[in-house]
């Protein structure tokens, strides 16, 4: 009786609409949507040259050898535009220059915004000061020294050494997909609702012939749960491979455990959704509308919406991110990645499989024992 | 009025799973604004570091405090996977590790990797400090030409560092004050709570009033479809309007702000945004879609428009491919005209009436989509009607 149930739950769901929607066509459409979007924000965000307008006033000897250094080069920090006032204004208000620097005596910069862009333009002619104050000091103090401290000032220093932090794959816009995984498989709450809500004779029709049938609800809601876990599992495993291999989402790690994991979380969505179907007597859209809602509630805190929530939250609250479903599915992808052992990685596995116990033991207890008196 | 009538006492009936969606995405969208709040103003474009000084000399400790003076250096990491973490999600964006024998290394005259660094993500500021760090070695390093011991050159080196430069904001105009700022923030991640809202409230109700039995009913009525169709939009649109009230009321009292000047731009912005989304929702209700199906593509929706048109990344961040597509969209204007009033870019009565122009466009557009499936979906497949009522 078992297998046979069994049979008929994995072809219910394969055969319904919503799950081919819901978890099918929904990474393809979202996971399209993320890498045309973020596909070019991180090689954007990487080092790139500043352009700025130069407006002289009068000569500036010291300024004038920084300029050219800070301008040429294999990667040049700037590339400078010399205009006149008025037409560097312009520049700078349609965006083509991120500053105009006023060459006189003293180097003033004027900027139309606040942003990093502009504190580095602060920090450089910052620069042309120093240069300034070490020679008067020099001049000051030993004028001989002059040619020894100026070579010193021109000679190129590499004072400091970069250490990698990772071997995986820094890209912050991944977490966009691997909260992308943890999204749908929560979905999967979707299939896990359907079966407690197939199983309570006052929220379905199934559901009354089933209660009135003569196989015990533990069957049923066994060959329900292990079917939705098996159609689930189909499904993340689908939506790992398109992401990995139709878009080329470099997610970093070992992709078996990706696939094992991502496997993993889909039945954490299921026994989610049992959960919240099973307790209460609220109408089923009632509970679509509590599944739905906490389920985009608990994907925002994990950073779907907003990379760095989850930082914040770390800062903050960070209880939060070590209670929430999601965001202990989207870590795990982030701890294979980012991590060469394997520690931090079991740990979250360990936590969605606690989430899984303590799901299916509550939708069971709420469930079991429900006495229908009049439907 | 009766379809008016009968089409809010559907919603009534539904308000129990539209209220959960209302107050938690009015949750979402604070926690939104709250987090996202600080990532804006001049401060906040100091670097947040982690210094580490195994070498614990005079010369080291003044190095320290070079790196400090500007920047946010943190001490509250308690591991060095939560310092990882943290780089990963941007909220720490450096590490300085100053090696023991950092000071007999600067005495011996060798410049070569004395000071030790740790990012996750390249980025200007991150090219930046590197920069500064080798500026601060060369600048000790010519002040010990001078004779100077290797901690008076620190301290010569960080002096000569301070050097503070004036810089002028060329388009103090268009800035706006805090508290309107945060409504701004708040404003601009409207798009998607009123799509999530609208869309999962509305949709349940219109595909009620679509079904079959009402609409066969409806149908054989002296109802003419254009007063049906008119009555659907006016009871949606009190619906919206309300809906639209209460979310900016609340968010402004949240917020601690008046509206005033442009502030009442974003507002208006907001509505005609609202507008879309309920136009949007009618439009899919027409499909007749189950319950699944209209969460579904409301997620695909609200998450799909939001990040290509810039409302959960900075649009600025975005590739121009990405936002020549996203100009097809009608959260691109709302987050253009939302940019535009916080001074994010130059603010002009043209570019701004433009941005909301478009927008309506769209709601046009989309209530003649609506109008044209209805009338090839139901209304052709009904008995015509005269005039008087009765069907020909």
């Amino acid at each position: 009786m078992f297998l046979h149930n069994l049979k008929y739950e994995i072809k219910l769901v394969l055969r319904a609409k919503s799950f081919i929607i819901w978890l099918m066509l929904f990474p393809i459409i979202l996971g399209t949507l993320f890498k045309v979007a973020f596909g070019s924000i991180y090689q954007n965000e990487t080092f790139d040259t500043i352009p700025v307008a130069v407006v002289k006033i009068s000569e500036n000897e010291v300024f004038d050898e920084m300029l050219t250094a800070l301008t040429t080069g294999e990667q040049p920090a700037l590339k400078a535009i010399s205009e006149e006032e008025a037409k560097a204004k312009e520049m700078l208000f349609d965006g083509d220059v991120k500053g105009i620097l006023y060459v006189g005596k003293t180097v003033e910069l004027s900027v139309s915004g606040r942003g990093m862009t502009q504190t580095i333009l602060q920090e450089i002619v910052g620069r042309c000061r120093v240069y300034e104050t070490v020679i008067r000091d020099t001049m000051a103090t030993d004028p001989s020294s002059l040619e020894a401290v100026i070579k010193e000032l021109s000679t190129e220093v590499d004072a400091c050494r970069e250490v990698p932090v990772t071997q995986g794959n820094p890209d912050v816009y991944v977490q966009y997909f691997y909260n992308l995984i943890a999204m749908v498989a929560i979905c999967g709450c979707n299939t896990g609702l359907h079966v407690s809500i197939d199983n309570q004779a006052n929220q379905s029709v199934v559901g009354a012939r089933k209660n009135c049938s003569g196989t015990p609800k533990s069957i049923n809601l066994t060959a329900g749960l292990i079917g939705s876990c098996i159609s689930q599992g189909v499904s993340m495993i689908f939506c790992v491979t398109f992401l990995r291999f139709v878009l080329q989402v470099n997610f970093g790690g070992n992709l078996l455990l990706l696939y094992l994991c991502s496997v993993m979380a889909g039945c954490l969505g299921v026994a989610m959704g049992f959960f919240i179907g099973s307790v209460g007597r609220a109408r089923f859209e009632v509970k679509v509308a509590i599944a739905m809602s906490i389920s985009m509630v608990l994907c925002f805190m994990s950073g779907l919406m907003m990379g760095n929530i989850k930082g914040i939250l770390a800062e903050t609250a960070p209880w939060a991110n070590r209670i929430n479903p999601v965001a202990i599915i989207s870590d795990s992808f982030y701890c294979l990645n980012i991590y060469s052992d394997y520690r931090r990685f079991l740990t979250k596995v360990l936590g969605m499989g606690i989430y899984i116990v303590i799901f299916t033991i509550l939708g069971v207890l709420f469930a079991r024992r429900k006495k229908y008196a009049s439907i | 009025m009766q379809v008016f009538n009968a089409f809010l006492r559907v919603l009534r009936s539904k308000f129990g799973s539209a209220i959960i969606y209302i107050v938690l995405f009015f949750i979402v969208g604070i926690m939104m604004t709250r987090a996202d709040s600080g990532t804006s103003v001049w401060e906040k474009t100091k670097m947040v570091m982690v210094i580490e000084d195994l070498d614990d000399t005079p010369e080291s400790r003044k190095l320290v405090e070079f790196i400090s003076e500007g920047n946010v250096v943190k001490d509250d990491f308690t591991n060095e996977d939560d310092i990882t973490d943290a780089m990963y999600y941007t909220m720490l964006d450096y590490v300085v590790t100053i090696p023991k024998g950092y000071a007999e290394k600067l005495a011996s005259g060798q410049t070569e990797g004395i000071i030790e660094s740790r990012h996750m993500h390249e980025s200007y500021a991150v090219a930046n400090m590197g920069m500064l760090l080798d500026e601060y070695v060369s600048t000790v390093m010519a002040y010990r030409q001078l004779g100077k011991t290797p901690l008076e050159a620190s301290e010569a080196a960080c002096k000569a560092l301070e050097a503070k430069v004036d810089v002028t904001i060329a388009q103090e105009e268009g800035k706006t004050e805090d508290a309107a700022s945060m409504m701004l923030i708040y404003f601009r991640y409207m798009p998607y709570i009123f799509l999530c809202v609208i869309m999962n409230t509305l949709c349940p109700a219109l595909v009620a009033m679509n079904k079959k039995d009402l609409r066969f009913r409806t149908d054989c009525s002296g109802l003419t479809p254009q007063s049906y169709t008119m009555q659907q939009f006016a009871a949606s649109a009190l619906y919206i309007v309300a809906l639209w009230a209460v979310f900016t009321v609340v968010g402004a009292v949240i917020n601690g702000v008046m509206f005033s000047g442009r502030l009442w731009l974003a507002v208006v912005n907001g509505l005609v945004f609202a507008l879309f989304s309920a136009v949007f929702a009618l439009f899919v209700s027409e499909f007749s879609p189950n319950p699944n199906v209209i969460t579904a593509i409301t997620q695909i929706a609200s998450l799909g428009m939001c990040f290509l048109c810039g409302v959960f990344v900075d649009q600025a961040l975005l590739g121009g491919g990405v936002l020549a597509a996203a100009r097809f969209l009608p959260a691109y204007w709302y987050v253009r005209l939302i940019r535009m009033l916080n001074g994010d870019i130059v603010f002009t009565a043209g570019e701004a009436a433009l941005c909301l122009g478009i927008q309506a466009g769209f709601v046009a557009v989309f209530v003649l989509l609506t109008i044209l499936v209805h009338r090839a979906r139901y209304v052709s497949a009904a008995p015509r009607k005269t005039a008087a009522g009765s069907a020909a």
